[in-house]
């Protein structure tokens, strides 16, 4: 089911084996794929975090929008930063977690706003 | 509280910095492995906010701000008013929504801060930018039309 549900919000998305079975989008190209999906998808409740994070030149705000039932309709939606290493805390067996973020690179001084699809082990 | 997080990130004495904002996270958070979110909304009775929507609400949020960094406005690094332009703005658009007590800032402190509250201090009130307030005030003041899309 995850995997449907990986595909459905990035058609193109190709898993490999054992691999970090997460796939990332701009948010622009999101949009335009969820715009088109057949079945809507609900929100059920939406939580932020406050994460420190002490060294290196990325820092990140993030909304992870995680599925409860197993089926993608009604979602849970988390706001946190530095969500790569908190989505795998978060996300069990049937959770699909859809994650907003803005990253930035502090040496480049580019910033752009994300979304990555992760799905649960 | 929050707002004191950018003015150390704005500072150039970074290892000062770093021991400062742990001890601020040391204090205000709870450390152990698994993070605890320090807001959280529900939608109970039905009127859940959509994917699509929220998608379309991103992508304006994140045009808004490019442009004010384009134009030189805000300063390039807005994670931070990313992330919680989207929660305010959801929560403007689905009005529905419950408050639950975090799992964060036990204690007082958390109920010094509605969720007004919550979003002004994110930004940073030791550099006041026009651009930001306008973004804030547009949230909470439910005005987010330019922000928000029709269902």
């Amino acid at each position: 089911m995850t995997t449907e549900a990986l595909h459905a919000l990035f058609p193109d998305s190709k898993l490999v084996p054992d691999g970090d079975p997460s796939v990332s989008r701009s948010v622009a190209a999101f949009s335009e794929v969820v715009q088109s999906l057949q079945t809507e998808i609900s929100i059920t409740d939406c939580k932020v975090y406050s994460l420190p994070r002490f060294s290196g030149h990325r820092h990140e705000f993030t909304m992870v929008v995680a599925n409860v039932d197993g089926r993608y309709h009604h979602l849970n939606c988390l706001i946190i930063p530095n969500v790569s290493h908190v989505a795998r805390h978060y996300t069990t067996g049937k959770e699909v977690q859809v994650i907003f973020q803005r990253m930035g690179d502090i040496k480049t001084h580019t910033e752009e706003s994300t979304v990555t699809v992760h799905l649960g082990p | 509280m929050s707002a004191n997080l950018h003015a150390f990130g704005s500072t150039t004495n970074r290892a000062t910095d770093a021991g400062r904002v742990q001890d601020y996270f040391a204090h205000h958070f709870d450390m152990s492995p698994f993070p605890k979110y320090t807001w959280h909304l529900t939608w109970q009775r039905g009127d859940y906010p959509k994917l699509h929507r929220l998608a379309e609400i991103a992508k304006k949020i994140s045009i808004t701000i490019e442009d004010a960094v384009s134009g030189g406005r805000i300063k390039p690094h807005q994670c931070s008013l990313f992330s919680r332009s989207l929660l305010g703005v959801t929560a403007a658009s689905f009005p529905g929504y419950v408050t639950e007590p975090p799992e964060a800032m036990s204690g007082y402190r958390h109920h010094m801060y509605g969720l007004r509250r919550h979003l002004y201090s994110w930004f940073d009130f030791y550099n006041p930018n026009h651009e930001v307030l306008e973004i804030t005030w547009k949230v909470l003041n439910g005005e987010s039309s330019k922000l928000q899309v029709s269902s």
